[in-house]
């Protein structure tokens, strides 16, 4: 196994300048989570008909419970396989959001901070490049997802571009991203240099040092693990095929290589969720590709040795009502929807929250977005009490007062 | 004007070397236009002998439509943040356009632009209300204008100051208190905003009670003043564009783009500790700012045609990144884009953007364009846009055309080939030694297309390119 990239973590950013705020060692040494990959639900996905399902009431519609790998952890029975992991997973039950659009709620669920006016907070992604660091030469901050642009919700905000996402849209495709990186750019960057040195014989300052940084960067980049995790033309059509075949399992077993690379957080993206309308009939199609690809990035990290080190998230901007609307679809629910952590550092085979019968009514529990963030960081040990410094100057702390839920971690 | 012009150099320590006429060209069409100049632009400014030709050439940019598209965008960034990718564009897209069409009347106030900005409403400049609309909140409580956050906001752009740190308490280092705070919301307590997005007309007495704050919010100005009418907005901007803490942050903001560093560093904190290069300048240019009604162009061209603004940057002016904008606009120049767009690989897009909907060379150019804008400078997509020859962003300087290194090959020899190039990119003329030298390299690889598709793409990615100096 390549365990290389820990020996460099921490000495600089990607682009091989020193972060502003390095991890805390203390803290980090309590932790032995190296990476983070988060399957990301875009739409909200139905909380009752996967993770928390109420068999038996009217709420729980035509879908089955089934018995997981844990004892007394029940799944629905749209995800017999993923539920052969629950021994790994800590699903909570009863997360709490004010947002019910999808906008604000991506933006709260993404970045741990509700939106309001110009400051743009930086998605968890960014926060934990930020905080962490990684090996130079490898993008820390991976994003996998559907729609072409990074928005808003979901970038590095003011912490600035070297925590900014590298997007992959289509991960079948995405050695084309290094198209025209190939063998000739040495001589062609060698002109460049040759270029620059007269540019620079009588000018100075940090912008020239700057593109000096990027430019060895660029060579760097040409032939690194990351160029070569990203081309999945060298898979076995088995291993495609164990993910389910489609781009979201494309997507989640490029994750794995990438984590495998040295790549700090990587992101997911599966849509379709919005179930307004036919709920079953689209929750269904959306469990099909998501249980072989979630199960399949269970276990293929686990035959590695790097479910020891690597956390898995299932999350979305929310989850959908308990009752059915008359077109037989459920709405947005903010209100105690579930989000499910697993892999490294979780506590394994737990229930975290308690709803009623019918899942409407929270009974015990309550986790608010703030606190799940705090969660996800003291996950990858960084301390959610820390403070780091905005574009305006201002110490904000990283969490909007969020305070960890401990029983769910390890 | 005669006084500010000697303030002016007194901005300056020594007296340095000025930048030579391409220099100072490249460098005024950057910042006032957006984009490096055209070899033509370049040739019959260099050719011309007319001593007052480089303040001549100020004149005409800032009259240039192109100075109101690119200041419009750049304001607009500074009062909105920048626009990202996948935001519903409308609101921001229409703020932008309201604010060029704006810019481009011969007389561009920025007191009555902002004026109008904080009065915006539904019926009343509603594309300037996208600026307030920002502020909206709907959450299961209703919708409601977060005006604390607005004031915070408002303060900080037009302002220079941190008025939101006294929203919780006093501030710790600057001289606000919390009632300033509270009473600068205040103004906005009788605005009303609803679901769909708007902000409207003045309602009835404000019902907005924030915590910790329960009384009743009255506005209060910075100064100590209170309103004079019911139009509590309109109150407020007049006070803040008379107020002498505008003109100084503008002028100071503006000095900061066109230098690279403001006045006073930093440039968002002008009432705290902080440094300033010549205190004294800043009153002055304030000061004129002011009485010339705020005009834009008077500030820009003040500044523009000071000796502090023309050094050389080898005698020391400071170097600066392009914007993304000021990038793509000029790799677009350069290159013929727009142009070469039409020809742009689908297959590429489709990978690196998702999907083109819609053909057409317009069509594919603004996704890219958008898609170019959206990311974020210095990092790694940056790296693969700038380098990755095959991306859209070098379209036209490929030798198999349509674009500009194609249509260059096929009529010129070699030699004004490269100081064609030379001009479109590093916007001046080669010297004999590098033409020399691109000759050499034509003959070493054989292939005369290959040799300048490669020149062409390392000027490209030269610092003397991307670099604003």
């Amino acid at each position: 196994m390549d365990r290389r990239r820990f020996l460099a973590a921490g000495a600089g950013g990607f682009l091989g300048f020193a972060l502003r705020n390095g991890a805390d060692p203390l803290w980090a040494a309590e932790r032995t989570t190296q990476s983070m990959i988060v399957l990301w639900m875009d739409g909200g996905p139905s909380q009752i008909d996967t993770f928390d399902p109420r068999p038996g009431r009217k709420t729980g519609g035509p879908v089955r419970a089934i018995e997981t790998s844990a004892p007394g952890v029940r799944f629905s029975s749209l995800l017999p396989r993923t539920a052969q992991w629950a021994h790994r997973m800590s699903v909570l039950r009863t997360v709490v959001s004010p947002e019910n659009e999808h906008e604000r709620g991506s933006y709260l669920l993404r970045t741990g901070f509700g939106s309001t006016g110009r400051i743009v907070h930086p998605a968890l992604g960014s926060l934990i490049a930020f905080q962490k660091g990684g090996p130079s030469g490898i993008p820390p901050f991976v994003s996998i997802r559907t729609s072409g642009a990074v928005g808003r919700a979901g970038d590095a905000g003011f912490l600035g571009s070297e925590v900014a996402p590298f997007p992959v849209l289509d991960p079948a495709r995405a050695h084309d991203l290094m198209k025209g990186l190939d063998g000739t750019v040495e001589s062609r960057l060698d002109l460049v240099q040759s270029l620059n040195t007269e540019f620079s014989a009588d000018r100075a300052g940090e912008p020239i040092d700057r593109r000096k940084a990027f430019l060895s960067l660029c060579r760097k980049l040409t032939d690194s693990p990351f160029a070569r995790a990203l081309d999945l033309r060298d898979e076995k059509p088995e291993a495609v095929q164990e993910y389910g075949g489609d781009r979201f399992g494309m997507g989640c077993l490029l994750a794995r290589r990438l984590v495998e690379a040295g790549v700090r957080f990587v992101e997911v993206e599966l849509g379709g969720w919005d179930t307004h309308s036919d709920n079953y009939r689209e929750v269904g199609s959306r469990c099909a590709i998501l249980d072989p690809a979630m199960s399949a990035l269970y276990r293929d990290l686990d035959r590695r040795g790097l479910l020891e080190e690597t956390a898995i998230v299932w999350m979305g901007e929310f989850g959908r009502t308990p009752d059915l609307n008359p077109q037989q679809g459920r709405d947005h629910w903010p209100d105690g929807f579930t989000v499910v952590l697993g892999g490294a550092g979780v506590g394994g085979g737990r229930v975290i929250g308690e709803l009623d019968a019918d899942g409407k009514e929270i009974r015990n529990d309550p986790v608010r977005v703030p606190d799940l963030m705090a969660t996800l960081l003291t996950l990858m040990g960084i301390d959610p009490n820390k403070r780091h410094r905005t574009s305006s100057g201002a110490a904000d702390k990283i969490t909007d007062q969020g305070r960890p839920v401990r029983s769910a971690l390890d | 004007m005669l006084g500010l012009v000697t303030l002016l150099v007194l901005g300056v320590q020594a007296e340095p070397p000025l930048a030579d006429d391409t220099e100072f060209l490249r460098r005024v069409s950057l910042d006032l236009i957006g984009r490096v100049p055209l070899p033509a632009e370049i040739r019959s400014f260099a050719a011309a002998s007319d001593p007052s030709k480089r303040s001549r050439k100020i004149d005409e940019l800032l009259f240039s439509p192109e100075f109101a598209s690119f200041w419009s965008s750049r304001l607009s960034d500074g009062w909105m943040g920048p626009l990202s990718a996948t935001e519903p564009a409308a609101p921001a897209a229409g703020f932008r356009s309201w604010l060029r069409e704006r810019i481009q009347q011969p007389q561009a106030r920025i007191g009555d632009i902002v004026r109008d900005v904080l009065t915006a409403s539904d019926s009343v400049q509603p594309r300037a209300a996208a600026f307030l609309a920002r502020f909206i909140e709907t959450t299961p409580r209703g919708t409601e204008l977060r005006i604390d956050a607005l004031a915070g906001d408002v303060a900080y752009v037009f302002l220079g100051v941190r008025l939101r740190c006294a929203q919780c308490h006093d501030h710790p280092v600057d001289r606000w208190t919390q009632e300033d705070f509270w009473g600068v919301a205040g103004f906005f307590a009788k605005t009303d905003a609803h679901r769909q997005g708007g902000v409207r007309d003045e309602k009835e007495p404000q019902r907005y009670a924030l915590e910790g704050q329960r009384g009743k919010l009255s506005p209060r100005y910075l100064d100590g003043s209170l309103p004079e009418s019911g139009a509590w907005r309109n109150e407020l901007a007049r006070r803040i564009v008379s107020d002498p803490l505008f003109s100084r942050a503008f002028v100071n903001r503006v000095w900061s783009w066109l230098l690279g560093a403001g006045l006073r560093e930093p440039v968002d904190r002008m009432t705290e500790s902080g440094t300033s290069t010549a205190p004294e300048l800043l009153d002055a240019l304030a000061g004129q700012f002011s009485v010339a009604g705020h005009d834009l162009r008077f500030l820009v061209r003040a500044i523009c045609t000071s000796r502090a603004y023309q050094r050389s940057s080898k005698g020391g002016a400071r170097l600066r990144p392009m914007t993304p904008l000021q990038h793509f606009e000029s790799v677009s120049a350069a290159t013929d884009l727009p142009r070469a767009a039409a020809e742009m690989s689908d297959d590429l897009i489709l990978s690196v953007m998702g999907g083109v909907n819609g053909t057409g060379e317009h069509k594919k150019y603004r996704i890219f364009r958008r898609w170019f804008l959206s990311a974020a400078p210095g990092g790694i997509q940056q790296v693969l846009y700038t380098l990755n020859r095959d991306f859209p962003l070098f379209a036209g300087a490929k030798a198999a055309g349509p674009g500009k290194l194609h249509d260059l090959l096929r009529s010129e020899p070699d030699a004004e080939v490269v100081e064609e190039l030379y001009l479109s990119t590093v916007s001046r003329f080669p010297t004999e030694a590098e033409v020399r030298r691109a000759r050499d390299h034509v003959s070493r690889k054989g292939s005369r297309e290959a040799a300048f598709e490669e020149l062409f793409w390392a000027l490209l990615n030269s610092d003397e390119f991307l670099l604003n100096h």
